[in-house]
């Protein structure tokens, strides 16, 4: 028997998994903070490029908190169209609340996209990785991202890097903060690569999925 | 090792298409591969059988995040298949009658089916001392008899049916290639996201979509996991793969080897760019000889139309009933009786035509066949 031609079948989208990365780039980061953070960045992007589902499915964008100003520095793009990830740098204060929002309102105009073309796709993801306290208003974002967050509309996973506001950076999930272990960012990110390929190749199933254990990057 | 199920009425093969069952069934569930790089079962089964009186297809998905959702998806499809057997003619009053019943009739079977599914798991994680959610799983079900077919759906996954439409005019020659189209039969059942649908244990009334299809067009049915129907139908319904009608013919001419489908979803262009999940399907054909296709515009010339004398009502009306008999590719033997016996043919004519109207959009002339017929036997008594 012949192998089965590709115009025999449905050429259906994969569904799509939106990843909102929320990077503290202030001042306080400057030095091997900021150097594991943009190598974790690129173990995350060949991580997942190496994995067959997630390379089609995962779609990746970057705020980050630097020299005053939030800024995006990475619209949300497909993995597979990314050759690499921007080599950030560390100055200036910690405007979270305001790039928090710029992720957050970037998530839910993609998501209208998704719905407007037909494009299935999972619970996007906010992941905020933060070393101090925001320097701007923050609360009401905060709430924003919690509620999302609690009606299981968004995975929220702030993380704490040693200094961290951890009492703050919980605000912002239902579930939480988590405290890196010293500056594991190639662990985190061996994670979140770890979690995404879970998450794209999930199917039928209750509303969360198994994630890796979180040992091996955090202290909690 | 993939778990597979295929059961047929009779052991060790498909079904005898001479035999009254008619319906052709072929069934197969694989492990996708993104179980297998876990070393996970696969989580989904399938099945199909007939007997004399009915054939029926059940496919069950196992939920992703349950550790032994493939013991529920098999219980189900295992327990379901038994269950209809064992109803066997008590479904008569819905599956073998050709005047619809009243929907609230088929929702109650349709109710009672489900919760024995659920019942299924039930006694399955008591068993083995363990929640009910651990053993989830979805459900697609369609039950045939003789002139319905009773389907339902909790879950996601595809049920859908394959039509053979009328010939397009009087002048279409009998052995055409017939014009076939599937048609998907409820909602697509997931959630606002990918990896969300309803669960048996977890479905409320409002979560089982059933239906009622008359079978007098219908030449085959297919019921597949959405880790199927990623290749084999479009996320809308809308479109399904020029490759599934190419099995249901294979099936309906007894060519379609379970190993087929094996291979099929182990194909480089069905894993391509795919979730990896397991796939299941199941499905049933009959040769299209056995399908009912309304007659097209009779070229018919009664006596009275051209003044020649009349022998009688009943004989003319025998000669009319002889001519849309001889019209259908092929009947069954109640309706060819039907339509020979000096009956009233208004009462042996109207509802086929009903059926033909309720299941397709045909020509204005076509549609009218049979009251146009009964028309003519009322003016010649004049």
């Amino acid at each position: 028997m012949s192998g089965l031609d590709l115009n025999d079948l449905i050429h259906n989208p994969s569904p799509r998994c939106a990843c909102m990365l929320v990077l503290d780039t202030s001042g306080s980061m400057d030095g091997a903070p900021i150097a594991e953070l943009n190598d974790g960045l690129r173990r995350l992007l060949a991580a997942l490029k190496e994995d067959e589902v997630a390379s089609f499915s995962v779609e990746l964008g970057i705020v980050t908190t630097g020299s005053g100003v939030a800024r995006q520095e990475l619209a949300l793009t497909g993995v597979n169209a990314l050759d690499s990830l921007p080599q950030l740098g560390a100055s200036g204060g910690t405007p979270l609340g305001e790039a928090v929002k710029l992720a957050l309102d970037a998530l839910e105009v993609r998501k209208e996209q998704y719905r407007s073309t037909g494009v299935p796709y999972f619970q996007p993801w906010l992941i905020i990785i933060s070393d101090g306290s925001p320097g701007d208003s923050w609360t009401s974002v905060a709430e924003r991202s919690h509620g999302m967050s609690s009606h299981r509309k968004l995975v929220c996973l702030p993380v704490g890097v040693s200094g961290a506001d951890m009492g703050v950076l919980a605000a912002f999930s239902s579930k939480g903060a988590k405290p890196l272990e010293g500056l594991k960012f190639a662990e985190f990110f061996e994670w979140l690569s770890a979690s995404m390929g879970r998450v794209s190749a999930s199917n039928s199933t209750a509303a969360t999925v198994q994630l890796p254990s979180t040992d091996p990057w955090s202290c909690a | 090792m993939s778990q597979t199920t295929t059961t047929m009425a009779k052991e060790g093969g498909a079904v005898d298409p001479t035999e009254q069952g008619r319906w052709q069934g072929q069934a197969e569930a694989v492990v996708g591969l993104a179980h297998r790089a876990k070393n996970l079962p696969c989580q989904d089964a399938a099945l199909t059988g007939s007997n004399a009186n009915r054939a029926w297809l059940v496919v069950a998905d196992g939920a992703g995040s349950s550790p032994v959702s493939d013991w529920g998806a098999q219980a189900v499809v295992t327990g379901m298949a038994r269950l209809l057997q064992t109803l066997g003619r008590a479904l008569g009053d819905v599956l073998d009658v050709s005047e619809a019943p009243p929907p609230a009739r088929v929702k109650e079977w349709a109710l009672l089916f489900v919760n024995h599914a659920r019942g299924l798991l039930t006694d399955l994680a008591g068993a083995e001392r363990r929640p009910v959610r651990d053993v989830r799983c979805t459900l697609l079900l369609a039950v045939l008899g003789k002139e319905q077919a009773l389907w339902l759906k909790v879950g996601d996954g595809v049920l859908l049916l394959q039509e053979t439409a009328a010939p397009e005019s009087a002048d279409t020659p009998a052995n055409a290639t017939p014009l076939r189209h599937f048609r998907t039969l409820g909602s697509m059942g997931k959630g606002e996201f990918a990896n969300e649908t309803t669960f048996l244990d977890s479905a409320t009334p409002d979560d089982v979509q059933f239906g009622l299809e008359p079978l007098a067009h219908v030449s085959g049915w297919a019921a597949m996991s959405d880790g199927a129907a990623e290749k084999l139908v479009s996320l809308d319904g809308s479109q399904v793969a020029p490759h599934l009608g190419t099995l249901m013919e294979q099936l309906r001419q007894d060519k379609l080897p379970r190993q087929q489908l094996t291979r099929m979803f182990y194909e480089p262009a069905f894993c391509l760019q795919s979730t990896g999940d397991d796939r299941s399907l199941a499905m049933l054909a009959r040769p299209l000889s056995r399908v009912f296709l309304p007659p097209p515009t009779p070229v018919v010339e009664l006596p009275a139309l051209r003044g020649e004398p009349v022998a009688g009502d009943g004989v003319v009306a025998q000669d009319v009933a002889q001519d849309v008999a001889q019209n259908m590719v092929m009947v069954d033997a109640p309706v060819a009786k039907e339509a020979t016996a000096a009956v009233d043919l208004e009462a042996a004519s109207a509802p086929l035509a009903q059926r033909a109207q309720n299941t397709l959009h045909l020509p204005a002339k076509q549609a009218k066949a049979g009251p146009s017929i009964a028309k003519q036997r009322r003016s010649k008594r004049k």
